[in-house]
Formats: C-alpha cells, structure tokens, sequence
C-alpha cells in the first residue's frame, strides 16, 4: 500500500496520482455519485497537495487524506439530503435513476451497495476505508482517530457480516 | 497486507466502486493545480463578499445612528394668536408679519422672509 510514513512526501504527483483512485473509489462507495465523488477525491487531495506546499506534510499521507475524505463525505451526504427535497420540488433532480444511469449500475453495484447499508455506520466506515479506500490498519486508526486494534475488530464484524449477507442474498 | 480470509471480499468491493481511470486521473491533475485556482478563487469570493458585507455594515450602523441621533429641538414659542375660521380655513396671522392659512385642502404658510412651515397648535374657538 505505499504509506507515507515520512514526514517528508518527497514525490508529490506520484503521492497524489496513487492515491487519487484509491479515495475517489472510496468517496463513490461512501456516495454513489460519481460527481460528488470527484469533488470530495479532489478536495481532500488538494488539502494534502497545500499542505505539503506549505511545509507542513502530514506523517501519513494517506491517514491524512481520508480523514479529510471521510469528512467532506459526510458533510457532502448531509448537504444531499437537505437538498434533496429542493431539488425535487425544481424539478432538479428526479427520484428515478434515469435509463443511462439504470445501464452503468450493475447488479452486483446495488447488491452491495445495499449489504453496506445493512452494516452498522461505524463498521461501514472502517471497512470502507480498509478495503476500498486499501488503508492499512494504522492508516486507517489514524483516519478514524481509534487504536489499531478497535479498527481491526470493526473490520473482521463488517467482513463477516457482509459475506454472510452477500451469501444469503446470492443463494 | 492482503493474506487475510476476507481477501476476496475486498476485492469484491473495490471492483465494484472502481473508478474510471481518466476521472482519478483528472482528480490528481485538478489537485495538484489547486493551489492557483484556489488563490484566483479566493480572491473572486472575497469580492463576492465584500459588496454585501458592506452593504450590511452600512445598514448596521445606520440602524444604529438613526434612533440615536439627538432629535431636532423645538423650542415652543409662549404666545397667544387669535384667527378666524371661516368655511374649513383657519386663517392666523403670525408675530412675524406673515398669514398661516391652514385647513380643507389648503395649507399656505407664506413667512415674509423666507420659507419655512409654521405649526399652530392651540384650541379653536
């Protein structure tokens, strides 16, 4: 996974270009909306990209940017739900998904996006983080200000609990 | 890090929200070019800004001058006018020389020098 352990980043662009799908990926499972997505990825990149600017590069480039991730995330899904209804009501936004958008998402998309949304919020989290964002353990610790070892554990219940509903809801 | 049982779990999920390589790309490129576009940005919403703030600011001071300012002193004038009221016209002639014609749709206050309203308040008799 190639932590930034130093508290020097010396390849930035190489930094920001391995990271860039890592935490775009994980701001789409955490949204579902490839745009939103794109912002969030790109602010909490740029966070670190002024960061390092400013001669204050974290110790963990990663831990940094998706503690940020997680945050904006959050923040752009709350704006969404306020919004929602606004949007609606202009005629901005139609609660059907349209035909394209039908044809991009896949079954195996909504299967699990769906088992996501059955895994209690402090588990999702965590294995967001480790599986798709491909944080280590500490990594993700720091992100979520939690020790090792509680990541861990959140991790091994959410994998547990998500094979067992993929299973079932596959047979 | 992957020789954990849920390996194929993980895979599972990362495929499943696997980005279109040119979005993470343009991600990283609009990232790294921020910085400028942040400061132009900035800049553009501080402007933005600034002509409502000061317009508020405006507005706060004049809605707090305005009830404090001191009102204009009007020194009452201890005398006595006699007129007449003839058909809705109450005709008084001033100290001053002048006529004060007040009533109906007419209110003609003509000072001899000068311009000015003259208020008469009293009790008609």
């Amino acid at each position: 996974m190639g932590g930034q352990g130093s508290s020097e980043i010396v390849d930035l662009e190489g930094t920001i270009a391995e990271l860039a799908p890592r935490v775009l990926r994980y701001a789409n499972a955490r949204l579902g909306d490839t745009a939103l997505a794109e912002d969030v990825a790109q602010e909490s990149l740029a966070a670190l990209v002024r960061a390092c600017r400013n001669g204050g590069a974290p110790r963990s480039a990663e831990a940094f940017v998706f503690a940020i991730a997680r945050r904006r995330a959050g923040r752009a899904a709350w704006r969404r739900h306020l919004w929602a209804p606004l949007e609606l009501a202009f005629a901005v936004r139609t609660e059907a998904p349209s035909p394209e958008a039908r044809a991009i998402v896949k079954d195996e998309v909504l299967r699990i996006r769906r088992a996501l949304g059955r895994l209690p919020a402090r588990d999702r989290e965590a294995i967001l983080l480790v599986a798709v964002g491909g944080l280590s353990m500490a990594d993700a610790a720091a992100a979520l200000g939690l020790s090792i070892s509680a990541v861990k554990m959140r991790v091994s219940r959410a994998r547990a609990r998500l094979a067992s509903t993929l299973e079932e809801r596959h047979g | 890090m992957d020789d954990h049982p849920g390996l194929s779990l993980d895979r599972r999920l990362r495929d499943a929200f696997d980005p279109d390589p040119r979005a993470a790309a343009g991600v990283a490129a609009r990232a790294l070019a921020e910085r400028a576009a942040r400061r132009r940005r900035g800049w553009l919403r501080v402007a933005a800004a600034a002509g409502p703030a000061a317009a508020l600011v405006a507005l706060a001071v004049a809605l707090v001058r305005w009830p404090s300012a001191p009102a204009p002193q009007v020194e009452p004038t201890p005398l006595s006018l006699s007129g007449s009221f003839t058909d809705g016209l109450l005709t008084v002639p001033l100290p001053d020389g002048s006529v004060s014609i007040t009533g109906g749709d007419v209110r003609l206050d003509r000072p001899q020098d000068g311009c000015g309203i003259v208020f008469v308040e009293g009790e008609l008799r």
